[in-house]
């Protein structure tokens, strides 16, 4: 029983960054039809920002929000230089641009930084361990689940409670409707990169606080299983990132616990296979049904 | 209060709008008519900035607000009820029509606005918490427009209010669109039932083909038996 639920804590926490992972990606898709797999490369720079600014003698509890600020802005950046001009191209287009942004960011890091990875210093606390009589989990778990679940809480008043925010999901539905209430496109834009910025950095942080280095690679694996996670819960549906994160970081952990050793490698495999089979019986996704992308 | 000059319109090779000028004084309920695809819908997104023009002139109250952003035109006065409605279907009625007023600031005068939203469609106050894509097509086009209103404009451009709405909501609509002529609002209306559309307006235009054909005062329009024959597709009368 102990065990069970420590792998549960396990499975929320790593859920939980796939959540905050695949509502990044769906913010942007399901406004522009962009999937950004530059999200991986922007978790990389929130990783290399705390490694410099530990270098350079900052406190982590400093650093963190320093990291996200930055992570946010660049996010912004990439969506003026790259992803304006390509604004209502062919989605095709919009794919290949995000991969080349990606690889251009990665290319910079081994240039510019390390093709090795950097360690990144944390508090203690981060990796200590909370005891509850017979179970255990790390502090770096227990604050990883708190805070994906603030975040998502917030992000749910946003938008439901402010005008920016309901404008967020309306042009989900339809841009052009959007602007004749005369909501701007690009702040719209803007809004969904700095979220989708936001929401990567803060996945970056709670990531490296369970494995405290960071590497040119690092965002890769994550977002492609934030791909993953949106596309079993719904591709471009918010609600269904949440419950896509959660169920593939369920998947992931409980086949990691409870598969016999001889079957262990294929732990990714069967993950996938499992995955697989629910798109066949839902192809929608979990939160169905699938809309198409305006523009 | 709307004039348009020689306005150019194409869709890659196909020219959808040529050389349409028309104008709509203030007070006035202008309806713009014609068979499917004369290019009426085109004519209005163009004068609210939704589709790019290739060449012609727009000006709103004497200003000129051709090349302008659809957002700006909004704020300066005028906006489109679009054709099939268009609601956001999963937010509910309130935020529907909270966007209607994302560019305004004042909250008193929101909910002023709100309120004379609400006692127009009394249907929407019922249904305030409800998803807007749950509402019936009549409500959906009160909606539709008590969103547009919203956002407190002079001018309001109607794109087929009656589409795909039962023959008495269609009445109820039209009704609508007088009693905000009463209040002051100025109309430009896209309609393909010419019957109704001639009923409410004061002057109308007939399209065909990108180009205006036909205009004049409503009265005169509805009985000329070119334009039901020629141009709305409707079984003409013999002319006597």
């Amino acid at each position: 029983m102990a065990y069970f639920l420590e792998q549960t804590g396990n499975a929320l926490s790593l859920g939980g960054i796939y959540a905050l992972l695949a509502i990044g990606l769906a913010v942007v898709y399901s406004i522009l039809g962009l999937i950004n797999f530059a999200h991986g490369a922007l978790m990389t720079l929130t990783g290399y920002v705390l490694v410099f600014a530990a270098a350079a003698g900052m406190p982590f509890l400093i650093a963190a929000p320093l990291s996200l600020l930055i992570t946010m802005a660049s996010a912004m950046l990439l969506e003026r230089i790259a992803f304006r001009p390509v604004r209502g191209a062919s989605g095709a287009t919009m794919l290949l641009t995000s991969f080349a942004v990606a690889v251009l960011l990665q290319l910079a890091f081994q240039l510019f930084i390390s093709t090795r990875p950097q360690i990144v210093p944390l508090p203690a606390v981060l990796t200590a361990t909370l005891d509850f009589g017979g179970f255990a989990i790390g502090v770096n778990r227990v604050i990883s689940v708190i805070v994906a679940v603030v975040v998502l809480l917030a992000l749910n008043q946003f938008l439901k409670r402010t005008v920016l925010g309901l404008a967020m999901r309306a042009a989900a539905e339809n841009f052009d409707v959007t602007r004749l209430m005369g909501i701007r496109a690009d702040w719209v834009i803007a809004t969904a990169f700095a979220i989708s910025g936001l929401l990567a950095g803060i996945a970056a942080v709670l990531w490296i606080a369970q494995r405290s280095s960071v590497d040119p690679m690092m965002g890769l694996i994550p977002v492609l299983k934030a791909f993953v996670a949106t596309t079993l819960g719904g591709l471009g549906s918010l609600q269904g990132a949440v419950w896509g994160g959660l169920m593939l970081g369920a998947i992931e952990i409980y086949l990691a616990a409870y598969l016999p050793a001889a079957a262990l490698p294929y732990q990714g495999a069967l993950t996938l296979a499992i995955v697989i089979l629910v798109l066949v019986v839902r192809p929608q996704g979990l939160i169905g049904p699938r809309r198409e992308a305006v523009k | 209060m709307l004039t348009i000059a020689d306005l150019n319109v194409r869709y890659g090779a196909i020219w959808a709008v040529r050389g349409v000028s028309l104008t709509v004084a203030e007070g006035e309920i202008v309806a713009l008519l014609g068979a499917n695809g004369a290019g009426k819908s085109t004519t209005l997104k163009a004068a609210v900035g939704l589709v790019a023009a290739v060449s012609g002139e727009i000006a709103l109250a004497g200003e000129a607000i051709s090349g302008r952003d659809t957002e700006e035109i909004v704020i300066s006065g005028m906006t489109l009820v679009p054709e099939g409605r268009q609601v956001f279907p999963s937010l509910t009625v309130a935020e529907n029509l909270r966007l209607g007023a994302a560019t305004r600031r004042d909250p008193q005068e929101i909910e002023r606005n709100r309120r004379e939203v609400l006692d127009l469609f009394p249907i929407l106050a019922e249904r305030s918490g409800q998803a807007a894509g749950t509402l019936s097509g009549g409500q959906q086009q009160q909606l539709a427009i008590g969103r547009a209103l919203m956002s407190s404009p002079k001018l309001l451009l109607l794109d087929e209010p009656s589409l795909g709405l039962a023959p008495q909501i269609v009445d109820d609509i039209f009704d609508l669109i007088l009693r905000l002529k009463a209040r002051g609002l100025t109309i430009l209306l896209v309609e393909q039932d010419a019957v109704a559309a001639l009923d409410i307006a004061d002057r109308a235009y007939v399209m065909a083909n990108g180009r205006i054909v036909m205009s004049g005062p409503a009265a005169e329009l509805s009985e000329s038996a070119e334009v039901a024959s020629d141009y709305l597709g409707m079984a003409a009368e013999p002319a006597v």
